[in-house]
Formats: C-alpha cells, sequence, structure tokens
C-alpha cells in the first residue's frame, strides 16, 4: 500500500554562545513546504528575531503572510503567546501554518528548559525522583491538572503541599 | 559549532485502506518523548472508527494510563 499524504514536521533548538536560543522549525507535507526560525533571548525569553519562508504551497498569495511573522518579535515565551500567535500570524488574515511552526517553536523553548529537570529525576531512584517531581510542581503549580501525571488521583501528587 | 540542546520530529503518512476508509499513522519523537498513533477513518463524514497509541519513551509512571484515554476520541469527528 502507497501513501496517499505524507507530513513530516522537525524542529531543532540550539545555545548560542551568547546565551540566547536559536530554533527552527519546518514543515513539510504533500502540499506545503515552509520553515520558520527565531532568537529567543535567555533568561526573559523574549523573541528577538524571526524569519521564515514558504518554499511550496497552493497560491503565490500565502508568501504576502511572511511580514506577519514580525508580530511575533518582543514576546515573551509564557502564558498566553500561543493565543497570541494564533490571532497575530494566524486566523483568515494570516497563515495558520506559519503560526503552528512559532508555536513549535515555543515548544521547543519550553522543552529545552524543562529537559535538565527531568533528566535529573530520571538518574535517581525512583522514590527520590517521585521528590523531584512534587519539587517541580511546588515551584511550577500551574503544571497541577496539566497532564495526567499531575491530575487529582495521580500518584505524583499524593501528599503534594504547595506554598501559600 | 554549535550542538543540539533539543530536537523534535513528527510525522504523518496517511494510505487509503479501502474507497470509504484510510488510516493515519503518527509518530512523535523527541529528546523526552517518543510515541506512536495510528487512526482509522471513514469517509464520507470523517468518522473516526478507530484510535490506537503506543507510548515507546515518556517521563512518569502515570503517562500510560493516557492511553485510555484515546477511546475518548472514538466518537469524535474531524
Amino acid at each position: 500500500m502507497v501513501l496517499s499524504y505524507f507530513r513530516n514536521k522537525y524542529a531543532t533548538t540550539m545555545d548560542l554562545e551568547d546565551g540566547s536560543l536559536l530554533v527552527r522549525a519546518t514543515l513539510e507535507d504533500s502540499f506545503f513546504a515552509g520553515t520558520v526560525e527565531m532568537e529567543v533571548k535567555v533568561p526573559d525569553l523574549e523573541i528577538a528575531s524571526i524569519k521564515g519562508e514558504i518554499k511550496r504551497t497552493f497560491n503565490e498569495e500565502c508568501q504576502e503572510a511572511i511580514p506577519l511573522l514580525q508580530e511575533a518579535v518582543g514576546l515573551l515565551v509564557g502564558s498566553g503567546i500561543n493565543r497570541i500567535i494564533s490571532d497575530l500570524v494566524g486566523g483568515s488574515e494570516g497563515c495558520p501554518k506559519l503560526a503552528d511552526l512559532i508555536l513549535e517553536c515555543i515548544d521547543e523553548v519550553i522543552l529545552r528548559f524543562t529537559l535538565p529537570t527531568i533528566r535529573e529525576t530520571q538518574s535517581i531512584d525512583w522514590e527520590e525522583g517521585i521528590e523531584g517531581m512534587k519539587e517541580m510542581l511546588r515551584k511550577n503549580p500551574s503544571m497541577l491538572g496539566s497532564c495526567i501525571a499531575f491530575a487529582k488521583d495521580s500518584s505524583l501528587i499524593q501528599g503534594l503541599e504547595l506554598e501559600k | 559549532m554549535s550542538t543540539l540542546t533539543f530536537a523534535r520530529s513528527k510525522i504523518v503518512g496517511i494510505e487509503c485502506l479501502d474507497e470509504n476508509s484510510f488510516l493515519a499513522h503518527g509518530v512523535l519523537d523527541d529528546y523526552v518523548y517518543a510515541l506512536e498513533l495510528d487512526v482509522e477513518v471513514r469517509l464520507p463524514d470523517l468518522e473516526l472508527t478507530s484510535v490506537h497509541g503506543r507510548w515507546k519513551r515518556y517521563t512518569t509512571p502515570e503517562c500510560p494510563r493516557a492511553i485510555a484515554k484515546l477511546q475518548n476520541a472514538g466518537t469524535a469527528y474531524s
């Protein structure tokens, strides 16, 4: 059986010498090919610069959405940014695919900074690992209820006391 | 030269099972997670008739409990 549709989306993150991040996301599927690349300042996670390219698409009009990427410059990676990007870059007057690539970059930035904590909790025995996750939740209470691992009935949050 | 500090790939392929249904197979693989999903969809109303997923790599022993939640999508529409 041969495929009738194919999509490949990949993203990478690098730490630059000045401490900022260079994040790049690329989408290539049967109908569209495009890339978004942005630099993010650390530690405030401000989008310092962004550029993008649409290499293949349905209509030439799609190219007119490229300047909209600049709407993301100055935004901080944090609460509410997904909605802002979808409104400013996506939607009927923009390009949802470019907006999606920015969101993919944002997810990369968040996971880039989550990765060391996950590595740390997995490098120790399980009981200590649970304590490490509880400590992470104490520092980031917004993660409570964010997924099944941090749901009310999860073993990971049994006995968890949050700071008031 | 800088090395990668994080990377993620998402791949989806769709094949037609017959003239009224198709199967989408999706894979996510990044520095933290790895999982696969098979979704069968029936035309013409794009009804999800089957959803199956497999974790390959995850972060907590609670994560596999999410596989059962996929069945909640069985009556949803694209």
